[in-house]
C-alpha cells in the first residue's frame, strides 16, 4: 500500500488522466479511514457491496490489481505487486 | 518420527537463514516461498510436546518435544492455514504457540488439555479455526467459500518431494501440494455422508505425505507404520474431482481474472463519503484499481 501511495504521489503530479482506486473488500469504514490518516495517503479509498467488484473481476487473493486503459479495456492484471509493469503502463 | 515431519509438514517452515544445503526439499520450499513472496509473511515459534494413542496402540505413545519456527508464506487469501489449536490424534497435549506477523504478536497459546480422540486412523493432527485471529474475521467478512481462498504450499527437510496439505471441513476435503515442476495441484474430495465427522463450521489441516507419483485414482491417505490401519471408507469419501493446476503456470487463485483486452464490467464502488460511483464514469482515463483489505 506504501508503494502504491508512492507511485500515486509520482504519477499525480504528472498526469490528470490517471485514477487510482483502492477497492477494499471487508473493512469497517473506520478501519479504512484510519489506516489512511495514518499513513497520509492521497490515493482514493473505495468500498464496494459485498464482493460485488471483486466478483466481477475474479479476484481472489489480495492483493490482485487492475489497470483498465482509457478504452475501458483492461490493460494489465495481476495479483500481488509489481511495481515495474504497473508503472510502465502508467506512465505509457 | 514420521510425525515429527508431518508436524514440520504443516504447521511450519524450516528456517529461512538456516539448513542452505541444497537439498530437494529446501529448493521445493524456497520456490514455493517465492511463488507466494508478495504475500505478507507470518512467522511462527512453536513448542510442542505431545503424546498420542491411536485405535490398537495398547499404551500412549510419548512423542517427545520440538521446538519449530517457520516462516507462512501464504495468508493472501484472507485466511490464514494456522490459526487454532491442535487437537491432537491422542489425549494428553502440551502446546504453547506464538504467531507473529509484521512483529507483532497476533496469537499466543499455552495450554495444557485433554483432548477426545480424533475420528478416525489418521496420523497428523488438526488444526480447528478460529482462535479469534483476525485473518479469519476476514475470511467471513469476505464471504469466501470455504476452501477456495486458500492455497498453500510447502516442503518440509525430512520430505523432499511431494508435501501436500489437506484442508477439510465437515463436508469436503481438498488436498493441495505442488509437484515437481511446480504446478499447484489439487484434489477435491466431498463427503458423501456430513455427518461422520463433527458438525463444525471450522477448517481442519491435515498433513499429508504423497507419494512421488500421484494421481487421483490412487490418492489414498496412510497410516504410519506400526500403527492400525483403517478402512478410508469409514470417513465416508468418494472423489468427486480433480483439479490440476494449469501448465502455463496460471495458479488457482488467478484463474477467474479477466483477461488483458476484455471490457471491464460497469461496477459500482461506494466511496468514503457513502456516495456510488461507476466505474463507467471513469471512461477516457487510466484507471488502477487495487483490490486489498486490511483485516
Amino acid at each position: 500500500m506504501p508503494e502504491l501511495q508512492d507511485l500515486w504521489s509520482e504519477v499525480s503530479e504528472q498526469r490528470d488522466d490517471v485514477v487510482f482506486l483502492c477497492v477494499n473488500i471487508g473493512d469497517e469504514k473506520d478501519v479504512i479511514n484510519e489506516w489512511w490518516e495514518k499513513d497520509g495517503f492521497t490515493m482514493a479509498a473505495v468500498r464496494q457491496d459485498g464482493s460485488a467488484v471483486s466478483e466481477a473481476f475474479g479476484v481472489m487473493a489480495y492483493p490482485t490489481n487492475y489497470v483498465i486503459g482509457p478504452d475501458g479495456k483492461v490493460a494489465y492484471r495481476d495479483v500481488g505487486w509489481d511495481e515495474a509493469a504497473v508503472k510502465k503502463l502508467i506512465k505509457e | 518420527m514420521i510425525l515429527t515431519a508431518m508436524l514440520g509438514a504443516v504447521v511450519l517452515f524450516p528456517p529461512q537463514d538456516a539448513a542452505a544445503e541444497k537439498d530437494p526439499a529446501r529448493a521445493l520450499y524456497e520456490r514455493a516461498i517465492k511463488r507466494f513472496a508478495k504475500a505478507p509473511a507470518l512467522h511462527l515459534e512453536a513448542s510442542l510436546t505431545m503424546s498420542m494413542a491411536l485405535p490398537g496402540m495398547e499404551e500412549e505413545q510419548d512423542l517427545g518435544t520440538f521446538e519449530l519456527t517457520g516462516q507462512l508464506a501464504k495468508p493472501m487469501y484472507g485466511s490464514m492455514a494456522i490459526e487454532g489449536k491442535i487437537s491432537f490424534m491422542g489425549q494428553n497435549q502440551e502446546m504453547s504457540m506464538e504467531m507473529v506477523a509484521d512483529g507483532e504478536t497476533v496469537y499466543q497459546l499455552d495450554h495444557q488439555q485433554q483432548t477426545a480422540m480424533d475420528m478416525g486412523g489418521d496420523w497428523g493432527m488438526v488444526f480447528e479455526p478460529p482462535f479469534g485471529f483476525d485473518m479469519l474475521a476476514a475470511r467471513a467478512k469476505l464471504d469466501l467459500p470455504a476452501f477456495d481462498e486458500i492455497a498453500f504450499a510447502e516442503a518440509d527437510e525430512a520430505h523432499a518431494g511431494l508435501t501436500g496439505l489437506v484442508l477439510e471441513t465437515e463436508s469436503s476435503r481438498r488436498v493441495i501440494w505442488f509437484d515437481a515442476k511446480e504446478n499447484l495441484k489439487e484434489y477435491h474430495f466431498r463427503s458423501t455422508d456430513a455427518d461422520a465427522m463433527e458438525p463444525t463450521t471450522l477448517i481442519k489441516f491435515r498433513s499429508v505425505e504423497l507419494p512421488k507419483e500421484v494421481d487421483a485414482k490412487s490418492y489414498k491417505r496412510t497410516v504410519p507404520e506400526g500403527y492400525e490401519t483403517m478402512d478410508l471408507g469409514d470417513l465416508g469419501y468418494v472423489e468427486e474431482e480433480v483439479v490440476e493446476g494449469e501448465d502455463d503456470g496460471v495458479p488457482p487463485y488467478a484463474k477467474d481474472l479477466l483477461p488483458v483486452g476484455a471490457e471491464a464490467p460497469d461496477v459500482t464502488f461506494i466511496g468514503m463519503d457513502d456516495a456510488k460511483y461507476t466505474l463507467s464514469s471513469l471512461r477516457g482515463k487510466t484507471v488502477l484499481l487495487n483490490f486489498w483489505f486490511y483485516h
